[in-house]
Parts: C-alpha cells; sequence; structure tokens
C-alpha cells in the first residue's frame, strides 16, 4: 500500500508543476532559514563545549566594591591563580591567561605585523582546554620564557606553510621568542582562539609582574575542578584567601567568584571579557522569528493544497467507492505532503549552504555548523521534515478525506472543501506576521537614526580623533596639537585622555567628605586640556573652564556635569570641594549634561580633570568644507613628526556609529526576515491568485462577453487580496507597537514612535501583494471568452 | 439480494427541503438485470447511490443480501460495499495519477489481497477486457470507450455479486455504447446481478425489468421479458 501512495505522490507532484514549485520554494526558504537559525543557537548554546572538560571548568572573577557600587572584571590579580592552585585539593589545575595588545611580531624584515590576538597562556593551558598541537610537544610548549605556539593561519601566512617549530620571532622589537608548537584549527564556538600563545612565563620579560595581588585587572584565571568536587567549596574560600594577601583599603573591596566556563559566553556580562559574549535574549528572539517563518511556510502549503482539493475530489470519491478509509487516505496525503517537505528540505539545504558565508560575514564570525557533521543538526533537519510533513499536511489530508463520494463522482464543481473563512485567516496570519516584522524593522531603522543623528549634546559631526603610541613624550604631544590648529581646515583640537563618544571613560572614585570613609561616589571621568571644550562646542552652565594662566587649575580642579551635580547632592556646585584618594579638588565649572555613552544609558556623573601632559588622543575639528585635505595635512605632520609611526585615526562619527553595531546588526537581521516572510507570503498569494483565477476563469469569460474591460477585471480578483492586506495590517499594527515600546524601553534616549510607521509597512505590503496578485489577474483576464465558454 | 421498504431520502438545506426519493419499494432478486429510468431529477442517481451505500436514507429499510443497512456507519457500508458492489460510472472517474492496471487494482488493493494474487487477477481481467496491450498507459493516453472498459474491468477485478452502473454510455458513440452493453450483458449472463440507470430506451431493452421513477416516485415497473442465458 505504501508504494501506491509513494507513487501517486510523485506522479501527483509531477502533474503539478506550478504549485509544487511554489510550496516547494515556500517551504525551502523556510526550511533552510530555520536550518541557519538552529546551526546558529546551537553555535551560540554550546559555546565551549570543543573542551572535553568544560563542566569541570571554571573561571574566577573579580567584584570590586566602591561605596555603593560595583564593578564586576573578567579579569583579577595575578597571584590569585598559584594560590589557588596549592591551597585546595578539589582543584587538578589551574591556568591563567593574559590578553596582550598590539603586539607587533617580526618574521623577517619585510614582513611585520602588529596584532591583539595574543595570549600569554601557563603551560596547564593544554590540560585544562583541549588545544590539541599539530606539531611540538603540549607538556613542555610553553613551559619556557619567551616561547610561543602559534595557529595554522600563521604558519600559512607567514612561513609558507613550512613547519616552523624551532624559528625565532621578534617580538615588539626586543623579545626573541622560539616557536615551539603549532595549534590544530581550534573550533569557531570558544573563547580561548589565540593566533599566537606566548608562555605566561614571558611576561616578567614584558614588564608584568605576574605574582602581584595588586594589579586588579590582568589575568583571566581558570580552575579545573577534580571530577566530583563542589565549586562552592572554593568560592566560600575566596574571601578568606584574599583577606590574607590583600590590605584592607578604605572604601573599596573585593570579592571573588566561579563562573562555569558553560556560562560564560551568554550569561557573562562583565567588564574585559575575553571575547565579545553572546547575547541570549537576541538568539530566542532570532530563533522564533526562524520557526514563525517557517510557520508561514507551513501555512501557505496549507492553503495551497486545501485551496486545490477540487483537483483531488474526483480521486478521493473514486478511492472511497472502492473502499477506501478515511485514515488510508489521511495516509495517502501525507504521504505527498512529507515528500514534498523532502523535497523542500533538498532545496532548503542548497540554500543553507549559499546562505551560511553570507551569515557569518554578517556577523563577523565563523559558525561551527557542520549540517553532515552535526548529528544534532541531522536529527534537527528530520525531525523538521517529519514535523512540517505532517503538521502541515493534516489539515488538507483531514479535508480531503471527508469529501463525500456522491458530490465529487455527480462531477459537481466545489472552491475546495476547505471553508474559504479559514483560508482566508491563515492569509491575514502570514500578511500580519510580516507587516509586524516591517514596522519593526522601520522602527528600528529610526531609532538608529535618531541615536546617531540627534544631538548628543556636543559637535560630534567633522571630528577627528588621532591616537598617540604609548610613551610619546608629553612635550611632542603638545607641539604636535599646536601646529595641527595651524593646519588649513581645522577649527580647534585639544588633548584628552578617551575618545569622547566611545564610552570608554575612565571609573573614578570620589568622596564629598575629606576623611574619604563614608559614601564614596563614583563618577565617568576624562584628563583634557582647556581646549576640549570649545572643541566640542560642550556648554557651560555654572562657572567657567580650564584656564592655561592658572597652575591651580593642573592639579586642583575639576568640571562636573549637571547629572554629577545632581547625584553629589551639591547645592552649590562652583566651589564644592571633592575629594580622590591623592588629592582634593574644587569644582570650577558645571557642565550641560551630554551623552557621555549610548542612547542605552541613561547621563550618568561625567567629570573633567586637566591631563598631566599623557592624554592619548588629540580631538581635532575640522572645518565643513574639504575634509580630506584638512586630514592629509595632519598626516603631513604626523609624519615630520613621527616618521616610523603611521598616523592612527579616526572620526567621531564612525566611533559612534560602530556604538549602535549591534541595533545595525538587528535592523539588517529584520529588513532580511521582513523580506522573507514577505517573500514567503507573496509565494503563497501568487499560488493563491491562481487558484482563483482558475476557479472563476468561467465568470471572466462570461464578464468579457458582457463588455467587461480587463481593467474592471483585474479591480474585481485583486480587491479581495487587498482586503486581506487592509485587515492584516489592522491586527498587526497594535502587536507592532507593543513590541517596537517594549524594545525601546532598553533606550534611555528613544524616538517617538510616529504613525507613518505602521502606515509605510501596510502600503508596502498592499502594493507587493497587489504586484503579487496582479500578475495572475492580468494573465485570467486576458483570456479568450471563447475558450473558455467553449467547454461549456 | 436487495429490498428497499418505503425508502426516503431529503435534502435539507437552510432555505428549502428536497424529496429526492419517495417511499420507494423496489425488489431485485439475485442475477437480474435491472434499468432505472426516468427525466432528469427524477431521484435516479439519487436511488443508485443509496443501492450502492454511498449514501444512507432518511427515512425507511434497505437491506442487501441478509443485512439491514439504512442505519450501517460509513465503515459498515464501505466494508459491504467494497466487497460486493462495483460501480461504472458515466464519466469513467478513473484516476488520472494511476495506469490501467493500477486503475483496475484498487478495489484488491482495498481489500488487502496479497500482491501475487492481485497481479494475477488484474492481468486475467484485462485480457478478459481485451485491455492488457494499454496496461500501463494512464487514462489520458485512452479513447472515451477504452476508460470505460478500464473501468468495467476495475468494477468487476473484485468479483462483485452486484454491479451499479450509472448511465454507462451517457459519454460513449454508439458503437463504444454497445460495446459497454455488450460488456455488461456478458457479466449478467455470468450470474451478476447488474442495476443500470439509463435515458436511452435502447439500452434499457438489455435489461430484464424498466424502473421507471418520477419525482421520486416508483411509476412503473415493466418486465422486458429477457431471458438470461
Amino acid at each position: 500500500m505504501f508504494r501506491n501512495y509513494l507513487r501517486v505522490a510523485i506522479r501527483s507532484l509531477l502533474r503539478q508543476r506550478m504549485y509544487v514549485m511554489v510550496n516547494v520554494a515556500g517551504l525551502a526558504i523556510g526550511l533552510a532559514a530555520c536550518l541557519l537559525i538552529t546551526g546558529f543557537a546551537l553555535n551560540e548554546l554550546r559555546f565551549e563545549r570543543c573542551h572535553e572538560k568544560h563542566n569541570r571548568i571554571y573561571r574566577i572573577d573579580g567584584l570590586y566594591n566602591y561605596g555603593d557600587s560595583q564593578v564586576s572584571m573578567a579579569n583579577i590579580m595575578p597571584a590569585v591563580g598559584p594560590a589557588v592552585r596549592a591551597e585546595f585539593s578539589e582543584v587538578e589545575e589551574v591556568v591563567r591567561l593574559h590578553h596582550l595588545w598590539e603586539v607587533t611580531f617580526e618574521f623577517s624584515p619585510e614582513d611585520r605585523i602588529t596584532t591583539d590576538t595574543v595570549l600569554a597562556a601557563e603551560p596547564s593551558v593544554f590540560s585544562v582546554f583541549t588545544l590539541p598541537l599539530i606539531s611540538g610537544n603540549p607538556k613542555t610548549a610553553l613551559s619556557e620564557p619567551l616561547s610561543m605556539v602559534v595557529s595554522r593561519a600563521v604558519v600559512r601566512d607567514h612561513f609558507g606553510g613550512v613547519d616552523p617549530v624551532g624559528k625565532t620571532v621578534r617580538c615588539d622589537d626586543s623579545l626573541l621568542l622560539t616557536i615551539t608548537g603549532v595549534m590544530a584549527d581550534i573550533p569557531a564556538n570558544t573563547q580561548i582562539r589565540p593566533e599566537y600563545m606566548l608562555s605566561h612565563a614571558t611576561l616578567p620579560r614584558m614588564g608584568f609582574d605576574v605574582e602581584s595581588w595588586s594589579e586588579l585587572f590582568q589575568d583571566y584565571t581558570y580552575v579545573l575542578l577534580t571530577p566530583g568536587a563542589d565549586p562552592s567549596v572554593i568560592e566560600n574560600a575566596l574571601p578568606e584567601l584574599i583577606a590574607r594577601h590583600t590590605e584592607e583599603n578604605s572604601g573599596v573591596s573585593y570579592d571573588l567568584q566561579m563562573q562555569p566556563l558553560d556560562d560564560i559566553y551568554l550569561h557573562s556580562n562583565l567588564s574585559y571579557e575575553l571575547h565579545p559574549n553572546g547575547d541570549p535574549e537576541s538568539t530566542y528572539v532570532v530563533s522564533a522569528v526562524a520557526v514563525l517563518i517557517l510557520l508561514l511556510a507551513c501555512i501557505n502549503f496549507v492553503n495551497l493544497t486545501t485551496a486545490r482539493s477540487t483537483r483531488r475530489m474526483k480521486e478521493v470519491g473514486v478511492r472511497k467507492v472502492m473502499g477506501a478509509r478515511p485514515g488510508q487516505l489521511m495516509k495517502q496525503f501525507l504521504t505527498e505532503s512529507v515528500c514534498m517537505t523532502i523535497l523542500s528540505m533538498l532545496l532548503g539545504i542548497v540554500l543553507f549552504e549559499l546562505a551560511k558565508p553570507q551569515l557569518e560575514a554578517f556577523l563577523n564570525r565563523r559558525l561551527a555548523i557542520d549540517l553532515f557533521g552535526d548529528p544534532m543538526l541531522l536529527g534537527a533537519m528530520l525531525v523538521m521534515i517529519l514535523i512540517v510533513g505532517v503538521l502541515s499536511g493534516s489539515y488538507p489530508a483531514f479535508v480531503l478525506s471527508r469529501f463525500r463520494p456522491t458530490t465529487v463522482l455527480r462531477g459537481a464543481r466545489s472552491g475546495g472543501m476547505s471553508r474559504p473563512i479559514v483560508r482566508r485567516a491563515l492569509v491575514v496570519f502570514q500578511l500580519a506576521v510580516a507587516v509586524t516584522l516591517m514596522c519593526s524593522t522601520f522602527a528600528i531603522k529610526r531609532q538608529i537614526e535618531y541615536s546617531m543623528y540627534s544631538d548628543p549634546g556636543y559637535v560630534s559631526k567633522n571630528i577627528l580623533l588621532i591616537e598617540f603610541a604609548e610613551g610619546t613624550a608629553s612635550d611632542r604631544r603638545t607641539l604636535l596639537a599646536d601646529e595641527i590648529r595651524t593646519v588649513p581646515g581645522v577649527l580647534a583640537a585639544s588633548h584628552a585622555s578617551e575618545a569622547p563618544g566611545e564610552g570608554r571613560w575612565s571609573l573614578y572614585g570620589l568622596f564629598l567628605d575629606e576623611a574619604r570613609v563614608d559614601g564614596q561616589k563614583l563618577a565617568n571621568g576624562m584628563q583634557v586640556d582647556c581646549e576640549f571644550i570649545p572643541t566640542l562646542g560642550l556648554e557651560l552652565v555654572a562657572g567657567r573652564n580650564f584656564s592655561p594662566d592658572l597652575s591651580t587649575d593642573r592639579s586642583e580642579a575639576l568640571i562636573l556635569n549637571e547629572a554629577a551635580v545632581a547625584d553629589f547632592g551639591l547645592e552649590e556646585a562652583i566651589g564644592s570641594k571633592i575629594y580622590r584618594r591623592n588629592g582634593a579638588y574644587t569644582v570650577i565649572g558645571v557642565m550641560k549634561d551630554f551623552r557621555s555613552h549610548s542612547t542605552h544609558n541613561a547621563i550618568a556623573p561625567c567629570m573633567l580633570l586637566m591631563h598631566g601632559g599623557d592624554a592619548r588622543e588629540i580631538v581635532v575639528r575640522l572645518a565643513d568644507d574639504d575634509i580630506a585635505e584638512a586630514t592629509a595635512g595632519i598626516a603631513d605632520l604626523w609624519a615630520r613628526h613621527f616618521p616610523d609611526e603611521p598616523m592612527k585615526h579616526r572620526f567621531l562619527e564612525d566611533i559612534m556609529r560602530h556604538t549602535y553595531d549591534n541595533e545595525v546588526k538587528a535592523e539588517t537581521m529584520f529588513l532580511a526576515f521582513s523580506g522573507l516572510a514577505i517573500l514567503v507570503a507573496c509565494l503563497g498569494l501568487f499560488g493563491l491568485a491562481a487558484f482563483t483565477a482558475e476557479r472563476r476563469i468561467r465568470e471572466i469569460g462570461i464578464r468579457k462577453t458582457l463588455g467587461a474591460s480587463i481593467g474592471s477585471i483585474v479591480t474585481m480578483l485583486s480587491r479581495e487580496f487587498a482586503l486581506l492586506v487592509v485587515v492584516a495590517s489592522v491586527v498587526a499594527w497594535p502587536v507592532a507597537y507593543w513590541l517596537i515600546d517594549t524594545w525601546l524601553q532598553d533606550f534611555a534616549f528613544r524616538m517617538d514612535i510616529s504613525w507613518t510607521i505602521f502606515v509605510f509597512a501596510g502600503a508596502t505590503a498592499l502594493l507587493v501583494a497587489l504586484g503579487t496578485v496582479s500578475y495572475q489577474a492580468a494573465r485570467a483576464a486576458m483570456t479568450n471568452p471563447a475558450d473558455v465558454l467553449r467547454h461549456e | 439480494m436487495i429490498r428497499t421498504v418505503d425508502l426516503r431520502k431529503q435534502y435539507t438545506t437552510e432555505e428549502v427541503e428536497t424529496t429526492a426519493l419517495n417511499n420507494v419499494n423496489i425488489e431485485i432478486k439475485d442475477g437480474e438485470f435491472v434499468a432505472i429510468m426516468g427525466p432528469s431529477g427524477c431521484g435516479k442517481s439519487t436511488l443508485l447511490n443509496v443501492l450502492g451505500m454511498l449514501d444512507n436514507p432518511s427515512h425507511g429499510e434497505y437491506h442487501f443480501l441478509d443485512h439491514e443497512v439504512s442505519r450501517f456507519t460509513e465503515r459498515q457500508r464501505a466494508n459491504l460495499r467494497k466487497e460486493n458492489i462495483g460501480f461504472v460510472f458515466q464519466s469513467f472517474n478513473l484516476i488520472d495519477e494511476l495506469t490501467v492496471a493500477e486503475n483496475i487494482e484498487l478495489p484488491l488493493l482495498y481489500l488487502g489481497v496479497s500482491t501475487a494474487h492481485r497481479r494475477l487477477r488484474v492481468q486475467e481481467i484485462m485480457e478478459q477486457m481485451n485491455i492488457a496491450p494499454r496496461k500501463n498507459h494512464f487514462p489520458q493516453q485512452l479513447s472515451g470507450g477504452q476508460q470505460q472498459r478500464v473501468a468495467v474491468a476495475r468494477a468487476v477485478v473484485a468479483k462483485p455479486k452486484l454491479i451499479l452502473a450509472d448511465e454507462p454510455t451517457g459519454n460513449l458513440d454508439s458503437n463504444h455504447g454497445d460495446e459497454v452493453m455488450r460488456l455488461l450483458t456478458e457479466l449478467h449472463d455470468a450470474g451478476t446481478t447488474v442495476v443500470m440507470v439509463t435515458h436511452a430506451p435502447a439500452y434499457a431493452d438489455f435489461a430484464q425489468r424498466v424502473i421507471h421513477l418520477f419525482d421520486g416516485h416508483v411509476v412503473t415497473e415493466n418486465f422486458q421479458g429477457r431471458v438470461q442465458a
């Protein structure tokens, strides 16, 4: 019997090519999206699972308490690791990792690179983590100072693919490192993915103290517990360990806590994470949307199959007369549905492979997704085929198996036995989802524009930032800044310790009381010069700017923003005394509040101090006309002062744009999802419109005979679908509003939700739907009435 | 074989109630060839549907073989039907996705007959109906007459006791119509009971008895005097 079902299924599909193509295309898109997102979600949820002992590995994180505030850091004092190793029997091994920034390697005089993908690691890194070496001995590769293992990519790019073990590489122009191993390719879903891994014992030669209890944010410390050990035993003993080794610091205390390795990627929100963290919320949202798109594709299937059920009525009637039971008929139609789903999955796999590189490029990282090598993904595919095939096929199978043989064998015409209201409701649902996604996309776009282009309270346009190399003498910095001010097109130039707009302000602990005991406040701080405020157009609402003529400003003056004044409870800010650990300051000015961080953050207390000559950035304001020429002039100046160093510069607008990279990614994702949803919905509309036109072909022939124009017939056929879009929009708008409003809660500065978002989304859906439907309508309207009516 | 007692069939919609059959009392013996005639809309096809257990009567009794089937469930009717009744329709009603052989074997499939026995029986009947050379063709590739022969072959493949034919010659030219009538006659001669709805008096003459319906009533029953071979 099953062979009979299969035979009929295949022949039936071959006879209805257009319908099969539309259905398969829609389902394939839905399945491909689902597969991609499943792969992505698995990649996210299985981060660090590539390490064999992952469930026994914990990272020790630092919590630093300043008064009422707490700062959590992923890296801690380097001395903690060896102490934990020595004192706890529950610990099988400890490994410390140190992230090195801007390390220069010279492979040859012509081959020099500067990179951030460098870790310094203890030899135990190979026993704690699963990092196989394809060359070299993991037991000894990192045991000596000045040794290093590299990745295969480094071997390919700098050693021509030849095993470099034994060769030397110059590091930072001073150290000579020996390559002692080559790492095998590391999976994409782990935080431990260096291209270069130096021995931890090299760090003292680079000026780091690896036994310090006071260098707070230095090493990432991982602990491998013995099997069955309870991490809380160690975690509960850590405060005492800290107390024994550190001095009591008034107003500041340290806590250490253990975090499972498996939890870090999705659930850790600490500062200075080794690798950007994932976002579980995004993973869930994206997964939900992918399932939604698959659901839309399934709805297409249901609608198209039930609409075309007329063509199967005769067959169903005959089979019932021959003795088929409803259950047997259901099995037959479910077989067809599963066959179509298998076809769709095959096409979906092709689409998946084409789309995966685009997704990786979009996320800017590789994904550990292997469709046929991953049992979970393979299983997910099979489950999808079954669920989609059975679910999608159930309603049409149920409808078809219920046909009454007496009705159908009379040759009675019917518009399909599924009730139009069900079909219309499904189409409305599809279109409503598409409209909701479009509204969300437009809203995200508007909020991004608001974030990037609304007034942040300072001049953000045409601001060039130039970074000094570490160690540049302060007089050279001052000289350069002075000369930059003379370049044509430069309006102003200033020094600052950080780049405004990057949100990387330093955190300062302040006291209002000279005793410096209780009531510590935190403020974001920057060290600047006298030109900073006028260069960025910041507004002073009270007091004055720093003055170059007053030497006391350099050591005793600070400027607060309004939020700091409110937070500190200063009734009369100007003249108030503020105390740091190593100094006392007088408030000389109050700035109008400005957005120091992204629009996600409310305005925080901020302060400005005068720098001591070692400010890292030059902030240059350029005139509107010919920015390129002004920038070139500054670059020439730089080259004269620092001929061996390229000028590292960027524009503040670009920095601010990057601040919203996540939102831009979200916009792109939602645009893709909206596009997919509209495409799937249109495929369904296309098929339904074809069916409607075919069903009404006789009526069209009669109307044309009686004088109807093509335009009136197209309007008649399109009207039904236009109404569905309008209903869908009305259903979608409140849902979209609620979703947008909920998303905007995450922004301290947010746009007003304009009605134009919803109208534009609805209008777009209407235009696209009418365009889809009108093709079929026009085709039907141009039929020759004689051809249709001849057979009546 | 067949006996109806005050058989009534009514169709009710929101606005109107239609009586298709009104107190029909007929009796058909084993091995008879009966034709049912009447004007369009008189209830011929409805009567055939009830006799074929494709539909249940609204009132009255329907005795088929030893069963009173008027209140049977669909499952019970389907089981009784597939074991005992074969159908021939005016518009052939072959399944386009199946070949000639596959169309003919369909009743045997639903009866659960084994593959080997099915093949044997289907080959036998195809040769009998002279359609074996077309066994792998699809209905669209056959003429009207050939399609009806396939339909007849399908109707008899399970050796039913009763053949119900609803205007079997309605879509055929006279030659092919004659051919179909010859087949039905042969089946009748072999002992199968045949009940045929027809508009054509010439074809009604093939039957032993003609039942005339009008507005759902039996108005006359004529014996044709045709003697079974």
